[in-house]
Protein backbone atom coordinates (compact mmCIF):
# COMPACT_ATOMS: atom_id res chain seq x y z
CA UNK A 1 0.00 0.00 0.00
CA UNK A 2 1.29 3.67 -0.94
CA UNK A 3 2.37 5.61 1.65
CA UNK A 4 0.84 9.10 2.97
CA UNK A 5 3.30 11.83 1.33
CA UNK A 6 4.25 15.26 4.16
CA UNK A 7 2.02 17.63 3.58
CA UNK A 8 4.13 20.43 1.67
CA UNK A 9 3.94 17.69 -1.45
CA UNK A 10 0.25 19.60 -2.04
CA UNK A 11 2.39 22.52 -2.68
CA UNK A 12 5.04 20.37 -4.67
CA UNK A 13 2.80 18.59 -6.86
CA UNK A 14 1.13 21.63 -9.22
CA UNK A 15 4.60 22.87 -9.73
CA UNK A 16 5.80 19.76 -10.39
CA UNK A 17 3.12 18.88 -13.32
CA UNK A 18 3.38 22.12 -14.38
CA UNK A 19 7.59 21.53 -15.24
CA UNK A 20 6.79 18.06 -16.88
CA UNK A 21 3.73 20.07 -18.86
CA UNK A 22 6.22 22.56 -20.30
CA UNK A 23 8.82 19.92 -21.29
CA UNK A 24 6.25 18.06 -23.40
CA UNK A 25 4.96 21.01 -24.64
CA UNK A 26 8.86 21.90 -25.62
CA UNK A 27 9.04 18.20 -27.19
CA UNK A 28 6.17 18.69 -29.39
CA UNK A 29 7.02 22.26 -29.66
CA UNK A 30 10.67 20.72 -31.25
CA UNK A 31 9.30 18.56 -33.22
CA UNK A 32 6.49 20.84 -34.75
CA UNK A 33 9.42 22.86 -35.63
CA UNK A 34 10.99 19.91 -37.43
CA UNK A 35 8.14 19.28 -39.64
CA UNK A 36 7.59 23.29 -40.77
CA UNK A 37 11.09 24.37 -41.23
CA UNK A 38 13.33 21.08 -41.33
CA UNK A 39 15.42 19.44 -38.62
CA UNK A 40 16.99 22.05 -36.40
CA UNK A 41 20.73 23.08 -37.39
CA UNK A 42 22.15 23.46 -33.91
CA UNK A 43 21.95 22.41 -30.28
CA UNK A 44 20.95 26.05 -29.77
CA UNK A 45 18.28 25.93 -32.66
CA UNK A 46 16.67 22.89 -30.95
CA UNK A 47 16.41 24.92 -27.25
CA UNK A 48 15.56 27.71 -28.96
CA UNK A 49 12.30 25.77 -30.54
CA UNK A 50 11.50 23.72 -27.16
CA UNK A 51 11.42 27.36 -25.34
CA UNK A 52 8.49 28.19 -27.37
CA UNK A 53 5.42 27.29 -25.76
CA UNK A 54 6.99 28.69 -22.43
CA UNK A 55 7.69 31.82 -24.56
CA UNK A 56 4.16 32.04 -26.31
CA UNK A 57 2.15 32.09 -22.30
CA UNK A 58 4.40 34.73 -21.67
CA UNK A 59 3.20 36.18 -24.43
CA UNK A 60 -0.02 35.80 -24.25
CA UNK A 61 -0.01 37.34 -20.60
CA UNK A 62 1.00 40.35 -21.52
CA UNK A 63 -1.12 40.91 -24.21
CA UNK A 64 -4.52 42.83 -24.34
CA UNK A 65 -7.25 40.10 -24.26
CA UNK A 66 -10.26 40.55 -26.46
CA UNK A 67 -13.65 40.09 -25.84
CA UNK A 68 -16.39 38.45 -28.18
CA UNK A 69 -19.74 40.81 -28.09
CA UNK A 70 -22.53 39.39 -25.55
CA UNK A 71 -20.48 37.34 -24.39
CA UNK A 72 -20.85 35.31 -20.94
CA UNK A 73 -17.94 36.35 -19.00
CA UNK A 74 -18.25 33.84 -15.77
CA UNK A 75 -18.99 30.94 -17.61
CA UNK A 76 -16.13 31.53 -19.45
CA UNK A 77 -14.13 31.90 -16.55
CA UNK A 78 -15.20 29.01 -14.80
CA UNK A 79 -14.85 26.77 -17.84
CA UNK A 80 -10.92 27.99 -18.27
CA UNK A 81 -10.08 27.74 -14.51
CA UNK A 82 -11.41 24.48 -14.36
CA UNK A 83 -9.71 22.52 -16.55
CA UNK A 84 -6.23 22.77 -14.97
CA UNK A 85 -7.93 22.64 -11.30
CA UNK A 86 -8.99 19.35 -12.53
CA UNK A 87 -6.32 17.82 -13.80
CA UNK A 88 -4.02 18.94 -10.73
CA UNK A 89 -7.01 17.63 -8.35
CA UNK A 90 -6.77 14.13 -10.20
CA UNK A 91 -2.97 14.33 -9.77
CA UNK A 92 -3.91 13.97 -6.25
CA UNK A 93 -3.68 10.36 -6.14
CA UNK A 94 -0.87 9.86 -8.42
CA UNK A 95 1.75 7.85 -6.77
CA UNK A 96 5.32 8.72 -7.39
CA UNK A 97 7.03 5.74 -6.58
CA UNK A 98 4.88 4.67 -3.97
CA UNK A 99 3.77 7.60 -2.23
CA UNK A 100 1.03 9.53 -3.40
CA UNK A 101 -0.43 13.40 -1.77
CA UNK A 102 -3.26 11.04 -0.76
CA UNK A 103 -4.03 7.15 -1.32
CA UNK A 104 -7.65 7.45 -1.00
CA UNK A 105 -9.46 4.19 -0.45
CA UNK A 106 -11.25 5.29 -3.57
CA UNK A 107 -8.81 7.00 -5.57
CA UNK A 108 -9.81 5.18 -8.75
CA UNK A 109 -13.65 6.58 -8.78
CA UNK A 110 -11.80 10.16 -7.42
CA UNK A 111 -9.75 10.18 -10.46
CA UNK A 112 -12.14 9.61 -12.94
CA UNK A 113 -14.81 12.10 -11.44
CA UNK A 114 -11.88 15.26 -11.47
CA UNK A 115 -11.17 14.23 -15.11
CA UNK A 116 -15.15 14.23 -15.87
CA UNK A 117 -14.88 17.75 -14.67
CA UNK A 118 -13.34 18.81 -17.65
CA UNK A 119 -16.14 17.85 -19.91
CA UNK A 120 -17.90 20.99 -18.05
CA UNK A 121 -14.82 23.31 -18.52
CA UNK A 122 -14.56 22.27 -22.62
CA UNK A 123 -18.06 22.86 -22.79
CA UNK A 124 -18.45 25.94 -20.33
CA UNK A 125 -14.94 27.28 -22.16
CA UNK A 126 -17.38 26.85 -25.75
CA UNK A 127 -20.08 28.34 -24.77
CA UNK A 128 -19.89 31.29 -22.96
CA UNK A 129 -18.02 33.81 -25.66
CA UNK A 130 -21.27 33.74 -27.88
CA UNK A 131 -19.34 32.53 -31.12
CA UNK A 132 -20.85 29.61 -33.67
CA UNK A 133 -16.94 28.33 -34.11
CA UNK A 134 -16.67 27.98 -30.12
CA UNK A 135 -19.95 26.24 -29.29
CA UNK A 136 -19.18 23.47 -32.60
CA UNK A 137 -15.99 22.82 -30.35
CA UNK A 138 -18.06 22.68 -27.51
CA UNK A 139 -20.35 20.22 -28.76
CA UNK A 140 -18.06 18.09 -30.19
CA UNK A 141 -16.61 17.69 -27.02
CA UNK A 142 -19.14 16.19 -25.56
CA UNK A 143 -20.05 14.13 -28.51
CA UNK A 144 -16.64 12.72 -27.58
CA UNK A 145 -16.95 12.75 -23.77
CA UNK A 146 -20.13 10.77 -24.05
CA UNK A 147 -18.03 7.93 -26.61
CA UNK A 148 -15.09 7.92 -25.11
CA UNK A 149 -16.00 7.28 -21.31
CA UNK A 150 -17.81 4.63 -21.01
CA UNK A 151 -15.02 2.19 -22.40
CA UNK A 152 -12.91 4.44 -20.36
CA UNK A 153 -14.61 3.75 -17.40
CA UNK A 154 -14.48 0.12 -18.30
CA UNK A 155 -10.76 -0.05 -18.85
CA UNK A 156 -10.04 1.79 -15.24
CA UNK A 157 -12.71 -1.10 -13.58
CA UNK A 158 -10.68 -3.67 -14.97
CA UNK A 159 -7.58 -2.76 -13.37
CA UNK A 160 -9.34 -2.01 -10.26
CA UNK A 161 -10.97 -5.48 -10.36
CA UNK A 162 -6.96 -7.40 -11.28
CA UNK A 163 -6.38 -5.93 -8.31
CA UNK A 164 -9.46 -5.99 -6.12
CA UNK A 165 -9.53 -3.07 -4.68
CA UNK A 166 -9.87 0.75 -5.81
CA UNK A 167 -7.27 2.12 -3.98
CA UNK A 168 -4.42 3.41 -6.18
CA UNK A 169 -1.65 1.71 -3.59
CA UNK A 170 -2.61 -1.44 -3.85
CA UNK A 171 -3.89 -1.31 -7.90
CA UNK A 172 0.19 -0.97 -7.89
CA UNK A 173 0.89 -3.75 -5.23
CA UNK A 174 -1.08 -6.26 -7.48
CA UNK A 175 1.30 -5.59 -10.29
CA UNK A 176 4.47 -6.69 -7.87
CA UNK A 177 5.25 -9.61 -10.04
CA UNK A 178 3.11 -8.82 -13.63
CA UNK A 179 2.57 -5.18 -15.15
CA UNK A 180 -1.31 -5.26 -15.51
CA UNK A 181 -0.56 -4.13 -19.32
CA UNK A 182 0.72 -7.53 -20.07
CA UNK A 183 -2.44 -9.26 -19.06
CA UNK A 184 -4.79 -6.61 -20.27
CA UNK A 185 -3.56 -5.05 -23.18
CA UNK A 186 -6.44 -4.47 -24.98
CA UNK A 187 -7.92 -2.23 -21.42
CA UNK A 188 -4.38 -0.63 -21.69
CA UNK A 189 -4.76 0.15 -25.01
CA UNK A 190 -8.22 1.84 -24.67
CA UNK A 191 -7.02 3.62 -21.68
CA UNK A 192 -3.93 4.99 -23.80
CA UNK A 193 -6.33 6.35 -26.65
CA UNK A 194 -9.27 7.73 -23.89
CA UNK A 195 -5.94 9.59 -22.33
CA UNK A 196 -5.44 11.30 -25.19
CA UNK A 197 -9.36 11.88 -25.78
CA UNK A 198 -10.19 13.38 -22.46
CA UNK A 199 -7.28 15.86 -23.13
CA UNK A 200 -8.61 16.31 -26.50
CA UNK A 201 -5.26 16.08 -27.93
CA UNK A 202 -4.03 13.73 -30.86
CA UNK A 203 -6.06 12.47 -32.89
CA UNK A 204 -9.25 13.23 -30.42
CA UNK A 205 -8.38 17.54 -30.60
CA UNK A 206 -11.35 17.76 -33.07
CA UNK A 207 -13.11 19.80 -30.30
CA UNK A 208 -9.88 22.38 -30.57
CA UNK A 209 -9.50 21.63 -34.35
CA UNK A 210 -8.04 23.98 -36.96
CA UNK A 211 -11.50 23.80 -39.55
CA UNK A 212 -13.37 25.82 -36.59
CA UNK A 213 -10.21 28.21 -35.76
CA UNK A 214 -9.52 26.14 -32.59
CA UNK A 215 -12.74 25.43 -31.47
CA UNK A 216 -13.59 25.23 -27.70
CA UNK A 217 -9.98 27.27 -27.89
CA UNK A 218 -11.03 30.02 -30.34
CA UNK A 219 -12.31 33.00 -28.50
CA UNK A 220 -10.26 32.82 -25.48
CA UNK A 221 -7.11 35.41 -25.11
CA UNK A 222 -4.66 36.81 -22.57
CA UNK A 223 -4.59 34.82 -19.12
CA UNK A 224 -7.78 32.57 -20.18
CA UNK A 225 -6.04 30.96 -22.87
CA UNK A 226 -2.57 30.11 -21.19
CA UNK A 227 -4.87 28.54 -18.35
CA UNK A 228 -6.93 26.78 -20.92
CA UNK A 229 -4.38 25.62 -22.98
CA UNK A 230 -1.93 24.90 -19.99
CA UNK A 231 -5.11 22.61 -18.38
CA UNK A 232 -5.06 20.82 -21.25
CA UNK A 233 -1.36 19.58 -21.22
CA UNK A 234 -1.55 19.38 -17.64
CA UNK A 235 -4.63 16.58 -18.33
CA UNK A 236 -2.70 14.84 -20.69
CA UNK A 237 0.46 14.55 -18.23
CA UNK A 238 -1.97 13.36 -15.50
CA UNK A 239 -3.75 11.18 -17.11
CA UNK A 240 -0.39 9.58 -18.93
CA UNK A 241 1.09 9.23 -15.79
CA UNK A 242 -1.96 7.83 -13.96
CA UNK A 243 -1.26 5.01 -16.81
CA UNK A 244 1.60 4.22 -14.97
CA UNK A 245 0.03 2.80 -11.43
CA UNK A 246 -3.07 1.68 -13.48
CA UNK A 247 -1.36 -1.05 -16.06
CA UNK A 248 2.41 -0.27 -15.69
CA UNK A 249 3.18 -1.30 -12.32
CA UNK A 250 3.45 2.62 -11.32
CA UNK A 251 7.34 2.18 -8.77
CA UNK A 252 8.06 -1.41 -9.42
CA UNK A 253 11.18 -2.42 -11.14
CA UNK A 254 14.86 -3.71 -10.59
CA UNK A 255 17.70 -1.44 -9.29
CA UNK A 256 16.58 1.68 -9.39
CA UNK A 257 13.99 3.24 -6.63
CA UNK A 258 10.64 3.57 -7.20
CA UNK A 259 10.08 6.83 -8.11
CA UNK A 260 13.00 7.19 -10.85
CA UNK A 261 11.00 4.25 -12.34
CA UNK A 262 7.34 6.20 -12.25
CA UNK A 263 9.14 8.95 -13.97
CA UNK A 264 10.75 7.03 -16.57
CA UNK A 265 7.71 5.09 -17.35
CA UNK A 266 5.61 8.34 -17.24
CA UNK A 267 7.78 9.89 -19.84
CA UNK A 268 8.43 6.76 -22.46
CA UNK A 269 3.79 7.38 -21.96
CA UNK A 270 4.00 10.65 -22.46
CA UNK A 271 6.71 10.66 -25.41
CA UNK A 272 4.24 8.08 -27.17
CA UNK A 273 1.80 10.14 -27.39
CA UNK A 274 3.08 13.35 -28.29
CA UNK A 275 5.20 11.62 -30.72
CA UNK A 276 2.03 9.60 -32.16
CA UNK A 277 -0.05 12.55 -32.33
CA UNK A 278 1.98 13.34 -35.59
CA UNK A 279 1.05 10.26 -37.51
CA UNK A 280 -2.63 10.68 -37.77
CA UNK A 281 -5.05 12.91 -39.16
CA UNK A 282 -7.94 14.21 -36.73
CA UNK A 283 -10.31 11.43 -35.90
CA UNK A 284 -13.93 13.10 -36.80
CA UNK A 285 -16.58 13.18 -34.34
CA UNK A 286 -19.53 11.30 -35.86
CA UNK A 287 -16.79 8.22 -37.19
CA UNK A 288 -14.85 8.53 -33.77
CA UNK A 289 -18.72 8.02 -31.84
CA UNK A 290 -19.48 4.73 -34.06
CA UNK A 291 -15.99 3.32 -33.79
CA UNK A 292 -16.49 3.78 -29.68
CA UNK A 293 -19.98 2.19 -29.56
CA UNK A 294 -19.89 -0.67 -32.06
CA UNK A 295 -15.92 -1.62 -31.65
CA UNK A 296 -14.13 -0.05 -28.26
CA UNK A 297 -17.10 -0.76 -25.68
CA UNK A 298 -17.44 -4.40 -26.37
CA UNK A 299 -14.02 -5.13 -26.36
CA UNK A 300 -13.54 -3.29 -22.96
CA UNK A 301 -16.82 -5.48 -21.61
CA UNK A 302 -14.72 -8.39 -22.94
CA UNK A 303 -11.27 -8.01 -21.79
CA UNK A 304 -12.92 -7.13 -17.68
CA UNK A 305 -15.25 -10.19 -18.18
CA UNK A 306 -11.78 -12.42 -18.82
CA UNK A 307 -9.84 -10.31 -15.87
CA UNK A 308 -13.31 -10.95 -14.28
CA UNK A 309 -12.79 -14.80 -14.80
CA UNK A 310 -9.23 -15.04 -13.95
CA UNK A 311 -9.80 -13.22 -10.59
CA UNK A 312 -12.83 -15.27 -9.51
CA UNK A 313 -10.62 -18.20 -9.66
CA UNK A 314 -7.65 -17.25 -8.63
CA UNK B 1 -35.26 36.70 -37.50
CA UNK B 2 -35.12 37.87 -33.91
CA UNK B 3 -32.48 40.25 -32.87
CA UNK B 4 -30.48 40.51 -29.37
CA UNK B 5 -27.35 42.48 -28.82
CA UNK B 6 -27.43 43.51 -32.22
CA UNK B 7 -27.12 40.03 -32.95
CA UNK B 8 -28.92 37.62 -34.93
CA UNK B 9 -31.13 34.94 -33.26
CA UNK B 10 -31.31 31.11 -34.28
CA UNK B 11 -34.58 31.05 -36.65
CA UNK B 12 -36.63 27.55 -36.77
CA UNK B 13 -36.75 26.02 -40.25
CA UNK B 14 -38.02 22.09 -41.39
CA UNK B 15 -34.83 19.83 -41.57
CA UNK B 16 -34.18 16.91 -43.80
CA UNK B 17 -36.07 14.71 -41.92
CA UNK B 18 -39.12 16.50 -41.34
CA UNK B 19 -38.67 18.17 -37.69
CA UNK B 20 -38.52 21.73 -36.83
CA UNK B 21 -35.14 22.50 -35.52
CA UNK B 22 -32.75 25.31 -35.06
CA UNK B 23 -31.38 27.13 -37.62
CA UNK B 24 -28.65 29.41 -37.67
CA UNK B 25 -26.51 31.64 -40.35
CA UNK B 26 -23.39 31.53 -40.08
CA UNK B 27 -20.56 33.08 -42.40
CA UNK B 28 -17.32 31.43 -43.02
CA UNK B 29 -14.62 33.41 -44.17
CA UNK B 30 -13.27 35.57 -45.74
CA UNK B 31 -10.59 35.17 -43.58
CA UNK B 32 -10.22 31.84 -41.10
CA UNK B 33 -7.37 29.63 -41.12
CA UNK B 34 -6.82 27.45 -44.03
CA UNK B 35 -9.81 28.60 -46.15
CA UNK B 36 -9.60 29.91 -49.86
CA UNK B 37 -8.44 33.70 -49.05
CA UNK B 38 -11.48 36.16 -50.13
CA UNK B 39 -14.17 33.42 -50.33
CA UNK B 40 -17.28 34.25 -48.02
CA UNK B 41 -19.57 30.84 -47.46
CA UNK B 42 -22.96 31.74 -46.16
CA UNK B 43 -24.29 28.32 -44.01
CA UNK B 44 -27.51 27.63 -43.23
CA UNK B 45 -26.85 25.53 -40.28
CA UNK B 46 -29.03 23.03 -38.59
CA UNK B 47 -26.70 21.95 -35.52
CA UNK B 48 -23.65 21.06 -37.77
CA UNK B 49 -25.30 20.23 -40.75
CA UNK B 50 -25.18 22.39 -43.11
CA UNK B 51 -29.16 22.92 -44.82
CA UNK B 52 -27.67 25.50 -47.58
CA UNK B 53 -24.77 27.03 -48.54
CA UNK B 54 -24.52 30.24 -50.81
CA UNK B 55 -21.07 31.57 -52.50
CA UNK B 56 -19.85 34.95 -52.14
CA UNK B 57 -16.88 36.78 -52.67
CA UNK B 58 -15.28 39.74 -51.17
CA UNK B 59 -14.81 42.05 -54.30
CA UNK B 60 -11.19 43.31 -54.28
CA UNK B 61 -9.78 46.02 -56.38
CA UNK B 62 -8.27 44.23 -59.23
CA UNK B 63 -4.44 43.17 -58.28
CA UNK B 64 -1.78 44.26 -61.04
CA UNK B 65 -0.39 41.40 -61.76
CA UNK B 66 -1.77 37.84 -62.86
CA UNK B 67 -2.90 35.64 -60.06
CA UNK B 68 0.24 33.86 -59.07
CA UNK B 69 -0.28 30.19 -58.99
CA UNK B 70 -1.47 29.87 -62.83
CA UNK B 71 0.92 32.68 -63.99
CA UNK B 72 3.55 30.71 -66.04
CA UNK B 73 0.42 29.03 -67.78
CA UNK B 74 -1.50 32.46 -68.59
CA UNK B 75 1.69 33.43 -69.97
CA UNK B 76 2.21 30.60 -72.10
CA UNK B 77 -1.34 31.08 -73.34
CA UNK B 78 -0.29 34.08 -74.68
CA UNK B 79 2.40 33.03 -76.80
CA UNK B 80 5.27 33.32 -74.33
CA UNK B 81 7.98 30.88 -74.44
CA UNK B 82 7.78 28.89 -71.15
CA UNK B 83 10.36 26.56 -69.92
CA UNK B 84 8.64 23.43 -69.02
CA UNK B 85 10.78 23.47 -65.42
CA UNK B 86 9.30 26.67 -64.43
CA UNK B 87 5.44 25.65 -64.73
CA UNK B 88 6.40 22.10 -63.47
CA UNK B 89 7.68 24.05 -59.96
CA UNK B 90 4.80 26.11 -59.91
CA UNK B 91 2.32 23.75 -60.22
CA UNK B 92 3.81 21.77 -58.04
CA UNK B 93 4.08 24.49 -55.53
CA UNK B 94 0.37 25.14 -55.90
CA UNK B 95 -0.89 21.85 -54.81
CA UNK B 96 1.51 21.77 -52.45
CA UNK B 97 -0.52 24.56 -50.93
CA UNK B 98 -3.74 23.39 -51.31
CA UNK B 99 -2.25 19.84 -49.58
CA UNK B 100 -1.22 22.16 -46.85
CA UNK B 101 -4.91 23.70 -46.62
CA UNK B 102 -6.37 19.92 -46.69
CA UNK B 103 -4.21 18.39 -44.25
CA UNK B 104 -4.64 21.48 -41.80
CA UNK B 105 -8.51 20.67 -42.09
CA UNK B 106 -8.50 17.26 -41.79
CA UNK B 107 -6.44 17.56 -38.65
CA UNK B 108 -3.13 16.66 -39.31
CA UNK B 109 -0.51 19.22 -38.37
CA UNK B 110 2.31 17.65 -39.16
CA UNK B 111 1.96 17.05 -42.99
CA UNK B 112 0.30 20.15 -43.22
CA UNK B 113 3.59 21.51 -42.19
CA UNK B 114 5.74 19.14 -44.05
CA UNK B 115 3.80 20.23 -47.23
CA UNK B 116 3.97 23.63 -46.98
CA UNK B 117 7.84 23.41 -46.08
CA UNK B 118 7.96 21.15 -49.34
CA UNK B 119 6.04 23.98 -51.18
CA UNK B 120 8.51 26.73 -49.79
CA UNK B 121 11.52 24.64 -51.11
CA UNK B 122 9.72 24.62 -54.46
CA UNK B 123 9.19 28.26 -54.81
CA UNK B 124 12.96 28.85 -53.37
CA UNK B 125 14.23 27.01 -56.17
CA UNK B 126 15.07 23.35 -54.87
CA UNK B 127 16.77 20.77 -57.72
CA UNK B 128 14.46 17.92 -58.48
CA UNK B 129 16.25 15.62 -56.64
CA UNK B 130 15.76 17.71 -53.72
CA UNK B 131 12.14 18.43 -53.99
CA UNK B 132 11.33 14.76 -55.20
CA UNK B 133 13.17 13.52 -51.78
CA UNK B 134 11.01 15.97 -49.83
CA UNK B 135 7.98 15.22 -51.47
CA UNK B 136 8.57 11.31 -51.90
CA UNK B 137 7.80 9.71 -47.84
CA UNK B 138 5.02 12.85 -48.06
CA UNK B 139 2.97 10.92 -50.67
CA UNK B 140 3.95 7.59 -49.34
CA UNK B 141 2.54 8.52 -45.69
CA UNK B 142 -0.70 10.29 -47.41
CA UNK B 143 -1.30 7.67 -49.30
CA UNK B 144 -0.73 4.60 -47.10
CA UNK B 145 -2.62 6.55 -44.80
CA UNK B 146 -6.18 4.35 -43.54
CA UNK B 147 -7.52 6.91 -41.31
CA UNK B 148 -6.94 9.44 -43.73
CA UNK B 149 -8.79 7.35 -46.45
CA UNK B 150 -11.47 6.26 -43.66
CA UNK B 151 -11.79 10.26 -42.75
CA UNK B 152 -12.22 11.89 -46.10
CA UNK B 153 -13.64 8.94 -48.24
CA UNK B 154 -17.26 9.72 -49.58
CA UNK B 155 -17.22 13.09 -48.98
CA UNK B 156 -18.04 15.46 -52.00
CA UNK B 157 -18.70 13.28 -54.65
CA UNK B 158 -18.11 15.27 -58.01
CA UNK B 159 -18.19 12.36 -60.80
CA UNK B 160 -16.40 13.30 -63.77
CA UNK B 161 -19.97 13.76 -65.71
CA UNK B 162 -21.38 16.02 -63.67
CA UNK B 163 -18.21 18.08 -62.96
CA UNK B 164 -17.77 18.48 -66.78
CA UNK B 165 -21.23 19.45 -67.23
CA UNK B 166 -20.02 22.57 -64.46
CA UNK B 167 -17.18 23.15 -66.75
CA UNK B 168 -15.07 22.22 -64.01
CA UNK B 169 -11.23 21.10 -65.71
CA UNK B 170 -8.24 19.85 -63.95
CA UNK B 171 -7.43 17.75 -61.06
CA UNK B 172 -11.56 17.80 -59.68
CA UNK B 173 -12.17 16.46 -63.30
CA UNK B 174 -9.26 14.38 -63.23
CA UNK B 175 -9.89 12.58 -59.94
CA UNK B 176 -13.89 11.80 -60.78
CA UNK B 177 -14.93 11.01 -56.94
CA UNK B 178 -14.51 12.38 -53.84
CA UNK B 179 -12.11 14.86 -51.44
CA UNK B 180 -9.88 11.66 -51.24
CA UNK B 181 -9.68 11.27 -54.98
CA UNK B 182 -9.24 14.47 -55.83
CA UNK B 183 -5.82 14.43 -52.74
CA UNK B 184 -4.39 11.47 -54.53
CA UNK B 185 -4.54 13.47 -57.90
CA UNK B 186 -3.17 16.24 -56.12
CA UNK B 187 -0.65 13.72 -54.92
CA UNK B 188 0.31 12.38 -58.24
CA UNK B 189 0.11 15.69 -60.10
CA UNK B 190 2.67 16.96 -57.12
CA UNK B 191 5.75 13.87 -57.64
CA UNK B 192 5.37 14.50 -61.87
CA UNK B 193 5.86 17.47 -61.16
CA UNK B 194 8.30 17.98 -58.90
CA UNK B 195 10.95 15.15 -61.24
CA UNK B 196 10.12 17.91 -63.91
CA UNK B 197 11.05 21.18 -62.31
CA UNK B 198 14.85 21.39 -63.89
CA UNK B 199 13.61 20.86 -67.43
CA UNK B 200 14.26 23.48 -70.02
CA UNK B 201 12.25 22.86 -73.16
CA UNK B 202 9.48 24.76 -74.30
CA UNK B 203 6.15 24.13 -72.85
CA UNK B 204 4.27 22.33 -75.26
CA UNK B 205 0.70 23.19 -76.13
CA UNK B 206 -1.25 20.21 -74.59
CA UNK B 207 0.43 20.90 -71.19
CA UNK B 208 0.23 24.95 -71.91
CA UNK B 209 -3.41 25.74 -71.13
CA UNK B 210 -3.75 23.91 -67.55
CA UNK B 211 -3.09 25.80 -64.63
CA UNK B 212 -3.50 23.97 -60.95
CA UNK B 213 -7.40 24.53 -60.90
CA UNK B 214 -7.76 23.92 -64.51
CA UNK B 215 -8.07 25.67 -67.71
CA UNK B 216 -6.58 29.18 -68.07
CA UNK B 217 -8.20 30.01 -71.28
CA UNK B 218 -11.86 29.98 -71.59
CA UNK B 219 -15.41 31.47 -71.30
CA UNK B 220 -15.02 30.56 -67.00
CA UNK B 221 -11.88 30.76 -65.29
CA UNK B 222 -11.52 27.04 -63.61
CA UNK B 223 -11.69 28.39 -60.17
CA UNK B 224 -15.30 29.58 -61.24
CA UNK B 225 -16.49 26.39 -61.81
CA UNK B 226 -15.26 24.67 -59.21
CA UNK B 227 -17.01 27.49 -56.96
CA UNK B 228 -20.46 26.84 -58.81
CA UNK B 229 -20.43 22.82 -58.10
CA UNK B 230 -19.33 23.83 -54.40
CA UNK B 231 -22.67 25.08 -52.85
CA UNK B 232 -23.99 21.59 -54.44
CA UNK B 233 -21.44 19.34 -52.86
CA UNK B 234 -22.22 20.92 -49.53
CA UNK B 235 -25.63 20.48 -48.73
CA UNK B 236 -26.41 17.62 -46.21
CA UNK B 237 -22.51 17.90 -45.04
CA UNK B 238 -21.69 18.01 -41.11
CA UNK B 239 -19.17 21.18 -40.44
CA UNK B 240 -16.12 19.46 -40.46
CA UNK B 241 -16.95 17.46 -43.77
CA UNK B 242 -17.77 20.70 -45.41
CA UNK B 243 -14.62 22.20 -44.62
CA UNK B 244 -12.95 19.10 -46.14
CA UNK B 245 -15.05 19.42 -48.90
CA UNK B 246 -13.99 23.09 -49.18
CA UNK B 247 -10.32 22.03 -48.72
CA UNK B 248 -10.56 19.71 -51.50
CA UNK B 249 -11.81 21.73 -54.50
CA UNK B 250 -9.58 24.73 -53.26
CA UNK B 251 -10.94 27.47 -55.73
CA UNK B 252 -8.31 30.58 -56.72
CA UNK B 253 -10.33 33.65 -55.73
CA UNK B 254 -7.34 35.34 -57.50
CA UNK B 255 -8.30 33.67 -60.71
CA UNK B 256 -11.49 35.82 -60.70
CA UNK B 257 -10.11 38.77 -60.01
CA UNK B 258 -7.95 38.50 -62.67
CA UNK B 259 -10.75 37.93 -65.12
CA UNK B 260 -12.85 40.66 -64.28
CA UNK B 261 -9.75 43.48 -64.28
CA UNK B 262 -8.54 42.24 -67.54
CA UNK B 263 -12.70 42.55 -69.02
CA UNK B 264 -12.70 46.24 -68.19
CA UNK B 265 -9.09 46.77 -69.15
CA UNK B 266 -10.85 45.72 -72.66
CA UNK B 267 -14.55 46.68 -72.14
Amino acid sequence: MAERAPLWTVFVLPVLLVIVALVAAGFDAVLSAGARSGRSASLREAAVRASWPGREALRHLVQQPRRTRASDVPLTRIGTALLPVAAILAGVVLPLGFRSVSDLPEGIVWFNAMESLAWAAVWLAGWGPNSALSLIGGYRFLAQGLAYELPHMLAITTAALGAESLRVGEVVDAQAGLWFAVWMPVAFGIYLLSAMAMAFWGPFDQPAGRDVAGGAVAELSGADRVLFLGGRWLLLVVASAFSVPLFLGGGHGPLLPGWTWTVLKTAAVLTVLVWGRRKVPALRMERYVELAWVVLTPLAIVQALVVAVVVVNR
Amino acid sequence: MGVVDGLPMADRADDRDGLRLDLLHVPLGPVLPDWPSGLVLRLALQGDVVQEATVERVTAPPPPQPPFWSEPFLRAATGERIPRGDAARRLCAAHLDSLGRFFAVAGWGDMAARARYARDRALAGATAAELSALVRPLTRRAERSRTLRWLTAGLGVLPAGHARHHGVTGPALVADGDAHDRMLAWLDAVGRSAAAVDALEVLDDAARAVGPRGQVVGAVPASQALLNVLPGLLQGAEFACARIIVASLDPDLDELNHVSAAGMVHG
